[in-house]
């Protein structure tokens, strides 16, 4: 299951990333740190398109 | 060529099975879910097939138990092959350590792999950081499914 460190290699690979479109992480163990942690790469990517993260362990504070 | 939910448990028959996926095989769709033989005994087999085939676009092998050393080597032997677009290894138990083989093939500079499914698996933090140095340097991945 991926937590809130797996979020920050994913973020550093997405940052950089412009193949990947469709990206399916649902159901792991992904809290608010995380969430903040995995966000970061969305300022930086413009290729992907898809992206399921439902079924995770971040609320409202997370976003 | 679907194998699915396939009961015949004699490991010979399925190494000598899987030899015959080699250069000279023009099947492009092979899909081995749900195996009742342990994948384990025969993978290497199909690796070293694979390895030689020009011509395979789509592996699913989902819902398969296959043992981390064979499943590595496994990795390791399809490296050699170039015409896989599509993987599903759901729930196949491949974990952490699994995952520096994967991230070899994954590596390679000429792959055409597009779209990769690795859910259901046992992939923590550490292996995600193995898949993500190995995506950093591949140029093919469009679908990434980490469920």
């Amino acid at each position: 299951m991926i937590q809130s460190d797996g979020c920050h290699f994913l973020a550093n690979y997405l940052s950089a990333n412009k193949t990947l479109q469709e990206l399916s992480l649902g159901g792991n163990k992904i809290n608010n740190e995380g969430i903040i942690q995995f966000s970061r790469f969305l300022e930086f990517n413009k290729t992907l398109v898809f992206l399921d993260i439902s079924r995770n362990e971040f609320n409202d504070q997370g976003f | 060529m679907d194998f699915s939910e396939c009961i015949d448990d004699n490991r010979n028959n399925f190494q000598t099975f899987f030899h015959k996926f080699d250069a000279n095989c023009n099947v492009r769709f092979l899909t081995l879910d749900n195996m009742t033989p342990d994948l384990s005994n025969c993978i290497e087999a199909l690796g070293i097939a694979l390895g030689k085939n020009k011509i395979i676009e789509v592996l699913n092998m989902r819902s398969n138990r296959i043992k981390i050393v064979q499943y590595g080597q496994f990795w390791k032997l399809l490296c050699k092959n170039k015409s896989l677009k599509k993987i599903n290894i759901q729930k196949t138990e491949c974990n952490d350590n699994v995952m520096a083989a994967l991230g070899e093939y994954l590596e390679q500079p000429d792959l055409n792999l597009v779209d990769l499914d690795l859910s259901r698996n046992s992939i923590s933090d550490v292996g995600t950081k193995t898949l993500c140095e190995s995506l950093a340097r591949n140029k093919s991945i469009k679908i990434l499914n980490i469920e």
